[in-house]
């Protein structure tokens, strides 16, 4: 357990959470720009006051570079994000530090090794504590030492263990808030999430609707041999006619009932909206309960989302010889890429969680349900 | 629910009790880190000696902060709050005898211990509850500034330090705040979508019924028709008549008749038990689940609830009579019970002398779980902790366990 709390990101293990809580990266962006701003004063007193806003840029981008990575349906964030997360918001920190050699500045209230501690917390539910802990320990060695080589032979208030300590304070507590809450959401998440439920509950349904369309449909099926099957019942006698149309009347209600058995769920949102379904093997009736919500939900978001065609929409199902079932959906959408994955990946997420090798272009997406 | 997807409630829970944990450990590095810093400024200006008590004042909120971490609970962080304000303003006073300058230009050296107690966000499982500990901190911190200028008789500066951390914090609980409201709106609800996922299984299921009594009666009728001679005997004539009595009567499609479905993916009652856990974990009783098996049980709901509420008396009696800070449950799975149990190494009693008015033990466990046909079992001794063993039926056997229970146990 220890161990997978250590190796599993936050967003890996709740996918739904970070989707709207990507936010926090442009927050944490914000911040380096309001601190960097609040410590303007200080700029001017530097030989190149111009390479503090650069600095600044550069650490609130890299904040920018996190949630632009994290958008949803990219692939999660690995070590190359990071690596450039933690590049460039070093570089802004040695820029800054270039900015105020040979300037006698307050180390204490130094924006850069704060901006660089947000950029380091803003990767916390994107990357495992492990990852975070090896990526933010070798950059917070690094760009602590390069900053107080840079800054610290202009300081006079402090000694050089003490300025190496407060230029690595922000930066310590920004990995350690990091390394933290990582491994503390996901050790807490993880057994809610991975144990199998040994006890089930049933859920009892009953639906007067549905019952009451029920009995509109059998009352349609049997409209006609109904009343006539009474007469011959009536009467004990049977004509060539009625044997003709006992026949006729036969054959609609068989042709009735083998397209009512045919019918899957999936057909039940066909008829309801323009959605095409081709399951030639009734393999929707395979799906488990989780997938036909998840599919389904799906489904309904991009039947209601504005500027899709729901003529286009078209679901095809196929056996594979493994047992399993590819399904392939496609859509035509007119929205903006952005908006279009903003309204469909919480759909998509929950799909996710459910079936295999899902994968989504602008236009189609396909799965596997096992 | 049955994909795997974190309720939501438990979800964001989990977030911001998360949050407040990185609280602790920023503060607990901000202590830490001030430790070096006092003993070279202090050893600069030749006053070492006047390093101890200040050091010795951090490790006492350290251990403080420790204290609280292993409670979480409210008595503790208040206690941290009072023990932190002494600590704080001494540390701050002691520091100022040994190096007068530092009130001008080493606050930083001084408002450790004072940012150390606005991050203490502690059992915060709400933002709005993390924004009140976060302002409450703050303001402690403040007051032992102000203490200390008068006291000191210095002036009065609290630094950015404190500043800086409160407004960081707020930001933190806000966004949080708002991500969970936007989450609120744009995430599918997959509880109703299972309702409506039930409700189409219930439509398919009348389908399916009306399908087959259409099929046995009708079809069949109409086919005797076109086979039978032109004179129905009394007998063939007495079964039309009542394939037509069942198809008018449509007895099948009764309101009153349910559907059950039994998904064996169901994880709602696994949800209610985690759910429950982590309400007790936050507030400072760490709870070890352990189980054995791989069969799935089928419980009937109004004995799943009964076993959800008596497991939430016990864990809450170990919280409040028992002095243990760890609970261990465990749950043992056979064909005709499940079975709980739930130990702690607490200061124990004597059953037989549980006073009547004890509503935890009597009415909360074993009423609740012996009106649903289950038993209860209680082993305790003074001195020696508790173990609880509550048993419920089990309806029905999904999946078989693929060894035997002994075998494993032993």
């Amino acid at each position: 357990m220890a161990r997978a709390s250590a190796t599993v990101s936050a967003q890996q293990l709740d996918p739904l959470s970070w989707f709207t809580g990507r936010v926090v990266p442009l927050v944490f962006a914000g911040l380096v720009v309001l601190y960097g701003a609040f410590r303007i004063p200080t700029w001017l007193t530097s030989p190149l006051p111009w390479l503090q806003p650069v600095g600044v840029v550069l650490c609130a981008g890299a904040c920018v570079l996190v949630y632009l990575l994290t958008r949803p349906l990219r692939p999660q964030l690995g070590w190359g994000g990071g690596i450039a997360t933690v590049l460039i918001a070093g570089a802004g920190v040695v820029v800054s530090s270039i900015g105020y050699s040979g300037a006698d500045i307050s180390i204490e209230l130094w924006w850069a090794p704060f901006g660089f501690a947000l950029a380091l917390a803003s990767l916390a539910p994107y990357l495992s504590a492990r990852r975070m802990l090896e990526l933010g320990g070798t950059s917070a060695v690094v760009v602590t030492v390069v900053a107080f080589w840079l800054v610290e032979p202009d300081i006079t208030v402090w000694g050089p263990l003490s300025s190496m300590v407060i230029i690595a304070a922000p930066i310590v507590c920004g990995l350690v808030a990091a390394v933290t809450f990582s491994y503390v959401l996901v050790s807490r998440m993880t057994p809610i999430i991975e144990q199998r439920s040994q006890m089930v509950l049933p859920r009892e349904t009953t639906d007067a609707e549905a019952e009451q369309v029920e009995r509109l449909r059998l009352a349609r099926l049997s409209a006609r041999a109904v009343p006539f099957l009474a007469g011959i019942a009536e009467a004990g006698r049977i004509t060539p006619a009625d044997r003709a149309l006992a026949g006729q009347l036969a054959r609609r209600l068989r042709d009735d009932l083998v397209t009512q058995s045919n019918l899957t769920w999936l057909d039940s949102i066909a008829k309801d909206s323009r959605l095409v379904v081709i399951d030639h093997e009734h393999r929707a009736a395979r799906m488990r309960p989780a997938q036909r919500v998840a599919l389904r939900s799906l489904l309904r978001a991009v039947l209601d989302t504005p500027g899709a065609d729901s003529t286009s929409l078209l679901i095809e199902l196929r056996g594979r010889p493994d047992g399993a079932t590819a399904v392939a959906v496609s859509m035509d959408i007119e929205l903006p890429e952005g908006r279009r994955i903003m309204h469909l990946a919480p759909y998509y997420l929950t799909l996710r969680t459910a079936v295999d090798d899902l994968t989504w272009d602008a236009t189609s997406l396909s799965f596997t349900s096992p | 629910m049955r994909v795997r997807v974190l309720p939501r409630d438990v979800a964001s829970g989990i977030i911001t009790g998360s949050v407040a944990s990185l609280g602790w450990a920023i503060g607990a590095a901000t202590l830490v880190l001030a430790i070096p810093v006092v003993l070279e400024t202090t050893a600069r200006a030749g006053r070492l000696p006047a390093a101890w008590l200040p050091i010795g004042l951090l490790l006492l909120m350290l251990i403080s902060l420790g204290f609280v971490v292993w409670r979480a609970r409210v008595w503790a962080v208040a206690a941290y709050l009072v023990v932190g304000f002494v600590a704080s303003t001494t540390y701050e006073l002691t520091l100022l005898v040994a190096l007068p300058g530092a009130i001008d230009t080493q606050i930083y050296l001084l408002n450790r211990p004072a940012v150390a107690l606005v991050l203490v966000g502690l059992a915060a499982r709400s933002p709005v509850a993390g924004i009140g500990w976060s302002v409450l901190g703050f303001v402690v911190s403040t007051a032992s500034t102000f203490a200390v200028s008068v006291l000191g008789q210095v002036p009065f500066r609290p630094g950015y330090g404190p500043i800086v951390v409160v407004v960081i914090s707020l930001a933190a609980y806000l966004t949080l705040w708002g991500v969970q409201v936007v989450q609120r709106r744009r995430i599918p609800n997959i509880e109703e979508l299972e309702a409506e996922n039930d409700r189409l299984a219930h439509g398919e299921d009348l389908a399916r019924r009306t399908t087959a009594a259409v099929h046995d009666t009708l079809l069949n009728d109409l086919s005797i028709v076109m086979n039978a001679p032109d004179v129905l005997d009394a007998r063939a004539r007495a079964r039309l008549r009542q394939d037509l009595e069942t198809l008018s009567g449509a007895e099948w499609l009764d309101a009153s008749s349910q559907l059950t479905m039994v998904d064996d993916q169901d994880g709602s009652l696994r949800n209610d038990i985690m759910r429950l856990i982590s309400g007790f974990q936050w507030r400072g009783l760490s709870v070890h689940v352990t189980g054995s098996g791989d069969g799935i049980y089928r419980l009937d709901p109004a004995i799943a609830t009964a076993f959800v509420d008596a497991l939430g008396a016990a864990l809450e009696n170990v919280l409040r009579h028992s002095g243990a800070t760890v609970a261990e449950v465990e749950l043992v799975y056979a064909p005709e019970a499940v079975t709980v149990m739930v130990t702690d190494e607490g200061v124990g009693f004597d059953p037989a002398k549980v006073a009547h008015d004890r509503l935890g033990l009597r009415a909360s466990i074993e009423a609740r779980i012996e009106a649903v046909g289950g038993t209860v079992q209680i082993w305790s001794t003074p001195g020696s902790g508790t173990s609880i063993a509550m048993s419920i039926p089990v309806r029905s056997i999904l999946r078989e366990h693929d060894a035997p229970h002994h075998q494993e146990l032993g």
